[in-house]
């Protein structure tokens, strides 16, 4: 069984008439556990928009979103927001570290809403996984390079271990090196079980990817290994099945 | 970490907003506090200077009148069964439950005497006691203080041909006229003041009074309940209560205490937009940090806390100081600003209480941001959409 699936979903911005814009149009995905999934496209494509439905941030239009058997837009607000805590952790685009908090507070952000001993030897868990000892996980985000930040990302994404990890252009703002170690990191975390699924307009990202998704104008127009979905050069950013 | 672990930080990190917030309220509350130390101490010097202002409580002796008419002519009330008051009903009424409400306690004995051939009405005083409570006379001559000498009213003087410093004889006793009062308007143009211990000599009336002149501080107790004391203590006497210095006293006292409200309202509301303005502010530019909260599972009320709980933090600090600060100056500014010869100490329930109207109406002024904050949707963390 699917641990995500998405049911012909399809998300419409914009009035009515000739203002509305369709950024989803009939998307279906099902996604397992441990599955490292990426999702590409141009910008404008929708996969962006896919994400954040992904993420229980953004009810579709039309069409069913299921984590785990859940209906996860049948569920109220609240619920959702119950729902992202336990099931899903976020890597944002500009990491988005909080600047006022040290890193291992920044970890322990998720676990803050809650009414439980050891969070902060949770939180610290999850850094020293992702390769950052005590030392720095005091630090404020300032103090941190560049991929040091990226860590302390990812660390409060799994810190709740949530069975899928969403990645928006992860590696978007970061230098090669430090994209490199980010990308392994998630790697890593799909090995450990958890369904990872990225957002990223740059094929050398897919490298250790399981599967790549690619979306045109709100649609699917291909959905496999890496092997087998390649980006044309022309029109830039198109892609195709070969 | 905690949610309010959250709500310090992000007070430290934005220190110029924090600072203006915690200025707005250090100033507002410090404003309305000292405002009503103020009031508070002048209200009660304003009682206390109106109540010391001529008696507001009578005690006369308890009579029964009879109307008489004789042959269809009427001829007036026939008084009987005088009880009258003596010496020692000024000890009752100054040991009653309220006592260190009653100011002062003027006794009198009215009697009609003869001067220079001409009958006049004499008045027997304690001088101490009259002449703190009737500040009102302006006396042409030295201010009486001994046995024997005599205060004389302006009309009576001009009748008896008498000026200050002159001797005159009542009653065949030497007297000195120790003063003249300018004009009151009142009967008391027309009378002679003198010692009350020597009047109840001269009419050989023993410890007797006439009636008795009651100066009482009410702020702190209505004259009601003085009144009910005084008349329990004194069964046999009319205890009576001078409504109109009591309805001055409130009319005024309303008045300044209105004054004061409406000032405080004002400044509570200026507080209010500053806390309010800020804080929207400060919500407006946090959108993005608040979306990832709620990404990472933050529900509205986990927001809506964060933002109140930063605010109270400031009311917390702000509001102390500006209680401080109240504390420091109210006494030199109600001194200063309305005259105020004795400050009234705050007590700690009154510095509590203003503490906690500073959370409460900090805590009120921020319930509108708070809720729009906790409307902000989570996919703000992903500034693409």
């Amino acid at each position: 069984m699917s641990l995500v699936k998405v049911d012909e979903v399809r998300k419409v911005y914009g009035g009515t008439g000739e203002a509305q814009v369709a950024a989803l149009d009939g998307v279906s995905l099902d996604i397992l556990a441990g599955e490292y999934v990426a999702i590409m496209g141009p910008s404008g494509s929708g996969k962006t928009t896919l994400l954040s439905i992904l993420g229980a941030m953004n009810p579709p239009t039309s069409g069913r979103l299921l984590v785990d058997g859940i209906d996860v837009y049948g569920l109220s607000q609240e619920r959702q927001a119950d729902l992202r805590r336990e099931y899903i952790g976020f890597v944002f685009q500009q990491l988005e570290l909080v600047p006022y908090l040290s890193a291992v507070e920044n970890v322990m952000l998720p676990l803050a809403i809650l009414k439980e001993k050891g969070k902060r030897e949770r939180a610290l868990d999850a850094l020293c996984r992702v390769g950052l000892d005590e030392r720095k996980a005091r630090r404020l985000p300032s103090e941190l390079s560049g991929g040091e930040q990226g860590r302390v990302a990812i660390a409060r994404a799994v810190v709740n271990d949530p069975p899928i990890l969403l990645a928006d252009e992860p590696v978007g703002s970061l230098d090669t090196a430090t994209g490199r170690q980010i990308l392994e990191l998630l790697r890593a975390q799909a090995d450990r079980g958890h369904a990872v699924i990225m957002v990223t307009h740059n094929p050398e990202s897919t490298e250790d990817v399981d599967r790549v998704v690619q979306i045109l104008d709100g649609r699917v127009v291909c959905d496999d290994g890496p092997p087998t979905c390649v980006v044309l050069e022309t029109p830039p950013g198109v892609f195709t099945q070969t | 970490m905690r949610l309010s672990t959250i709500a310090f930080r992000n007070v430290r990190r934005h220190l110029s907003r924090s600072a203006l917030l915690l200025l707005a309220i250090t100033v507002s509350v410090g404003i309305v506090t000292s405002l009503f130390l103020v009031t508070r101490s002048a209200e009660r010097d304003l009682a206390d200077r109106t109540d010391e202002y001529g008696p507001n409580i009578v005690v006369v002796p308890r009579s029964k009148d009879l109307p008489l008419a004789y042959g269809g002519v009427e001829l007036g009330n026939l008084t009987y069964d005088v009880q009258p008051l003596h010496m020692g009903d000024l000890a009752k009424i100054r040991n009653i439950k309220n006592k260190e409400n009653i100011n002062r306690v003027a006794p009198k004995l009215v009697e009609v005497g003869e001067v220079g051939g001409r009958r006049v009405l004499v008045v027997g005083v304690q001088w101490p006691e009259e002449l703190g409570i009737k500040k009102w006379w302006h006396i042409q001559g030295t201010t009486p203080a001994g046995p024997d000498d005599v205060l004389v009213g302006l009309n009576a003087a001009t009748a008896l041909g008498l000026a200050p410093g002159e001797s005159m004889e009542l009653e065949g006793e030497p007297f000195r006229v120790a003063g003249v009062l300018e004009a009151t308007g009142t009967q008391e143009d027309d009378l002679v003041f003198a010692d009350l211990a020597r009047v109840q000599n001269l009419w050989q009336r023993g410890d007797e009074l006439s009636f008795i002149e009651v100066s009482a501080w009410c702020s702190t107790c209505p004259i009601e309940t003085i009144n009910a004391q005084i008349s329990a203590e004194m069964p046999y006497a009319r205890v009576s209560a001078v409504l109109k210095a009591v309805e001055s006293r409130a009319i005024l006292i309303g008045q300044f205490r209105l004054f004061s409200l409406i000032l405080s309202g004002l400044m509570v509301l200026v507080g209010c937009l500053i806390v309010l303005t800020t804080t929207l502010g400060g919500v407006r530019e946090r959108r993005g940090e608040i979306g990832i909260f709620r990404a990472v599972g933050y529900r509205r009320r986990h927001i809506f806390q964060t933002i109140v709980l930063e605010n109270l933090v400031l009311a917390l600090v702000g509001g102390s100081f500006g209680i401080g600060i109240a504390v420091a100056a109210s006494g030199p500014v109600a001194k200063l600003v309305a005259g105020v010869r004795q400050s009234m100490a705050p007590t700690p329930a009154i510095l509590m209480l203003a503490l906690v109207v500073s959370l409460v109406v900090v805590g009120a002024a921020s319930l509108y941001p708070a809720w729009q904050a906790s409307r902000l949707s989570p996919t703000l963390a992903m500034k693409r959409i």
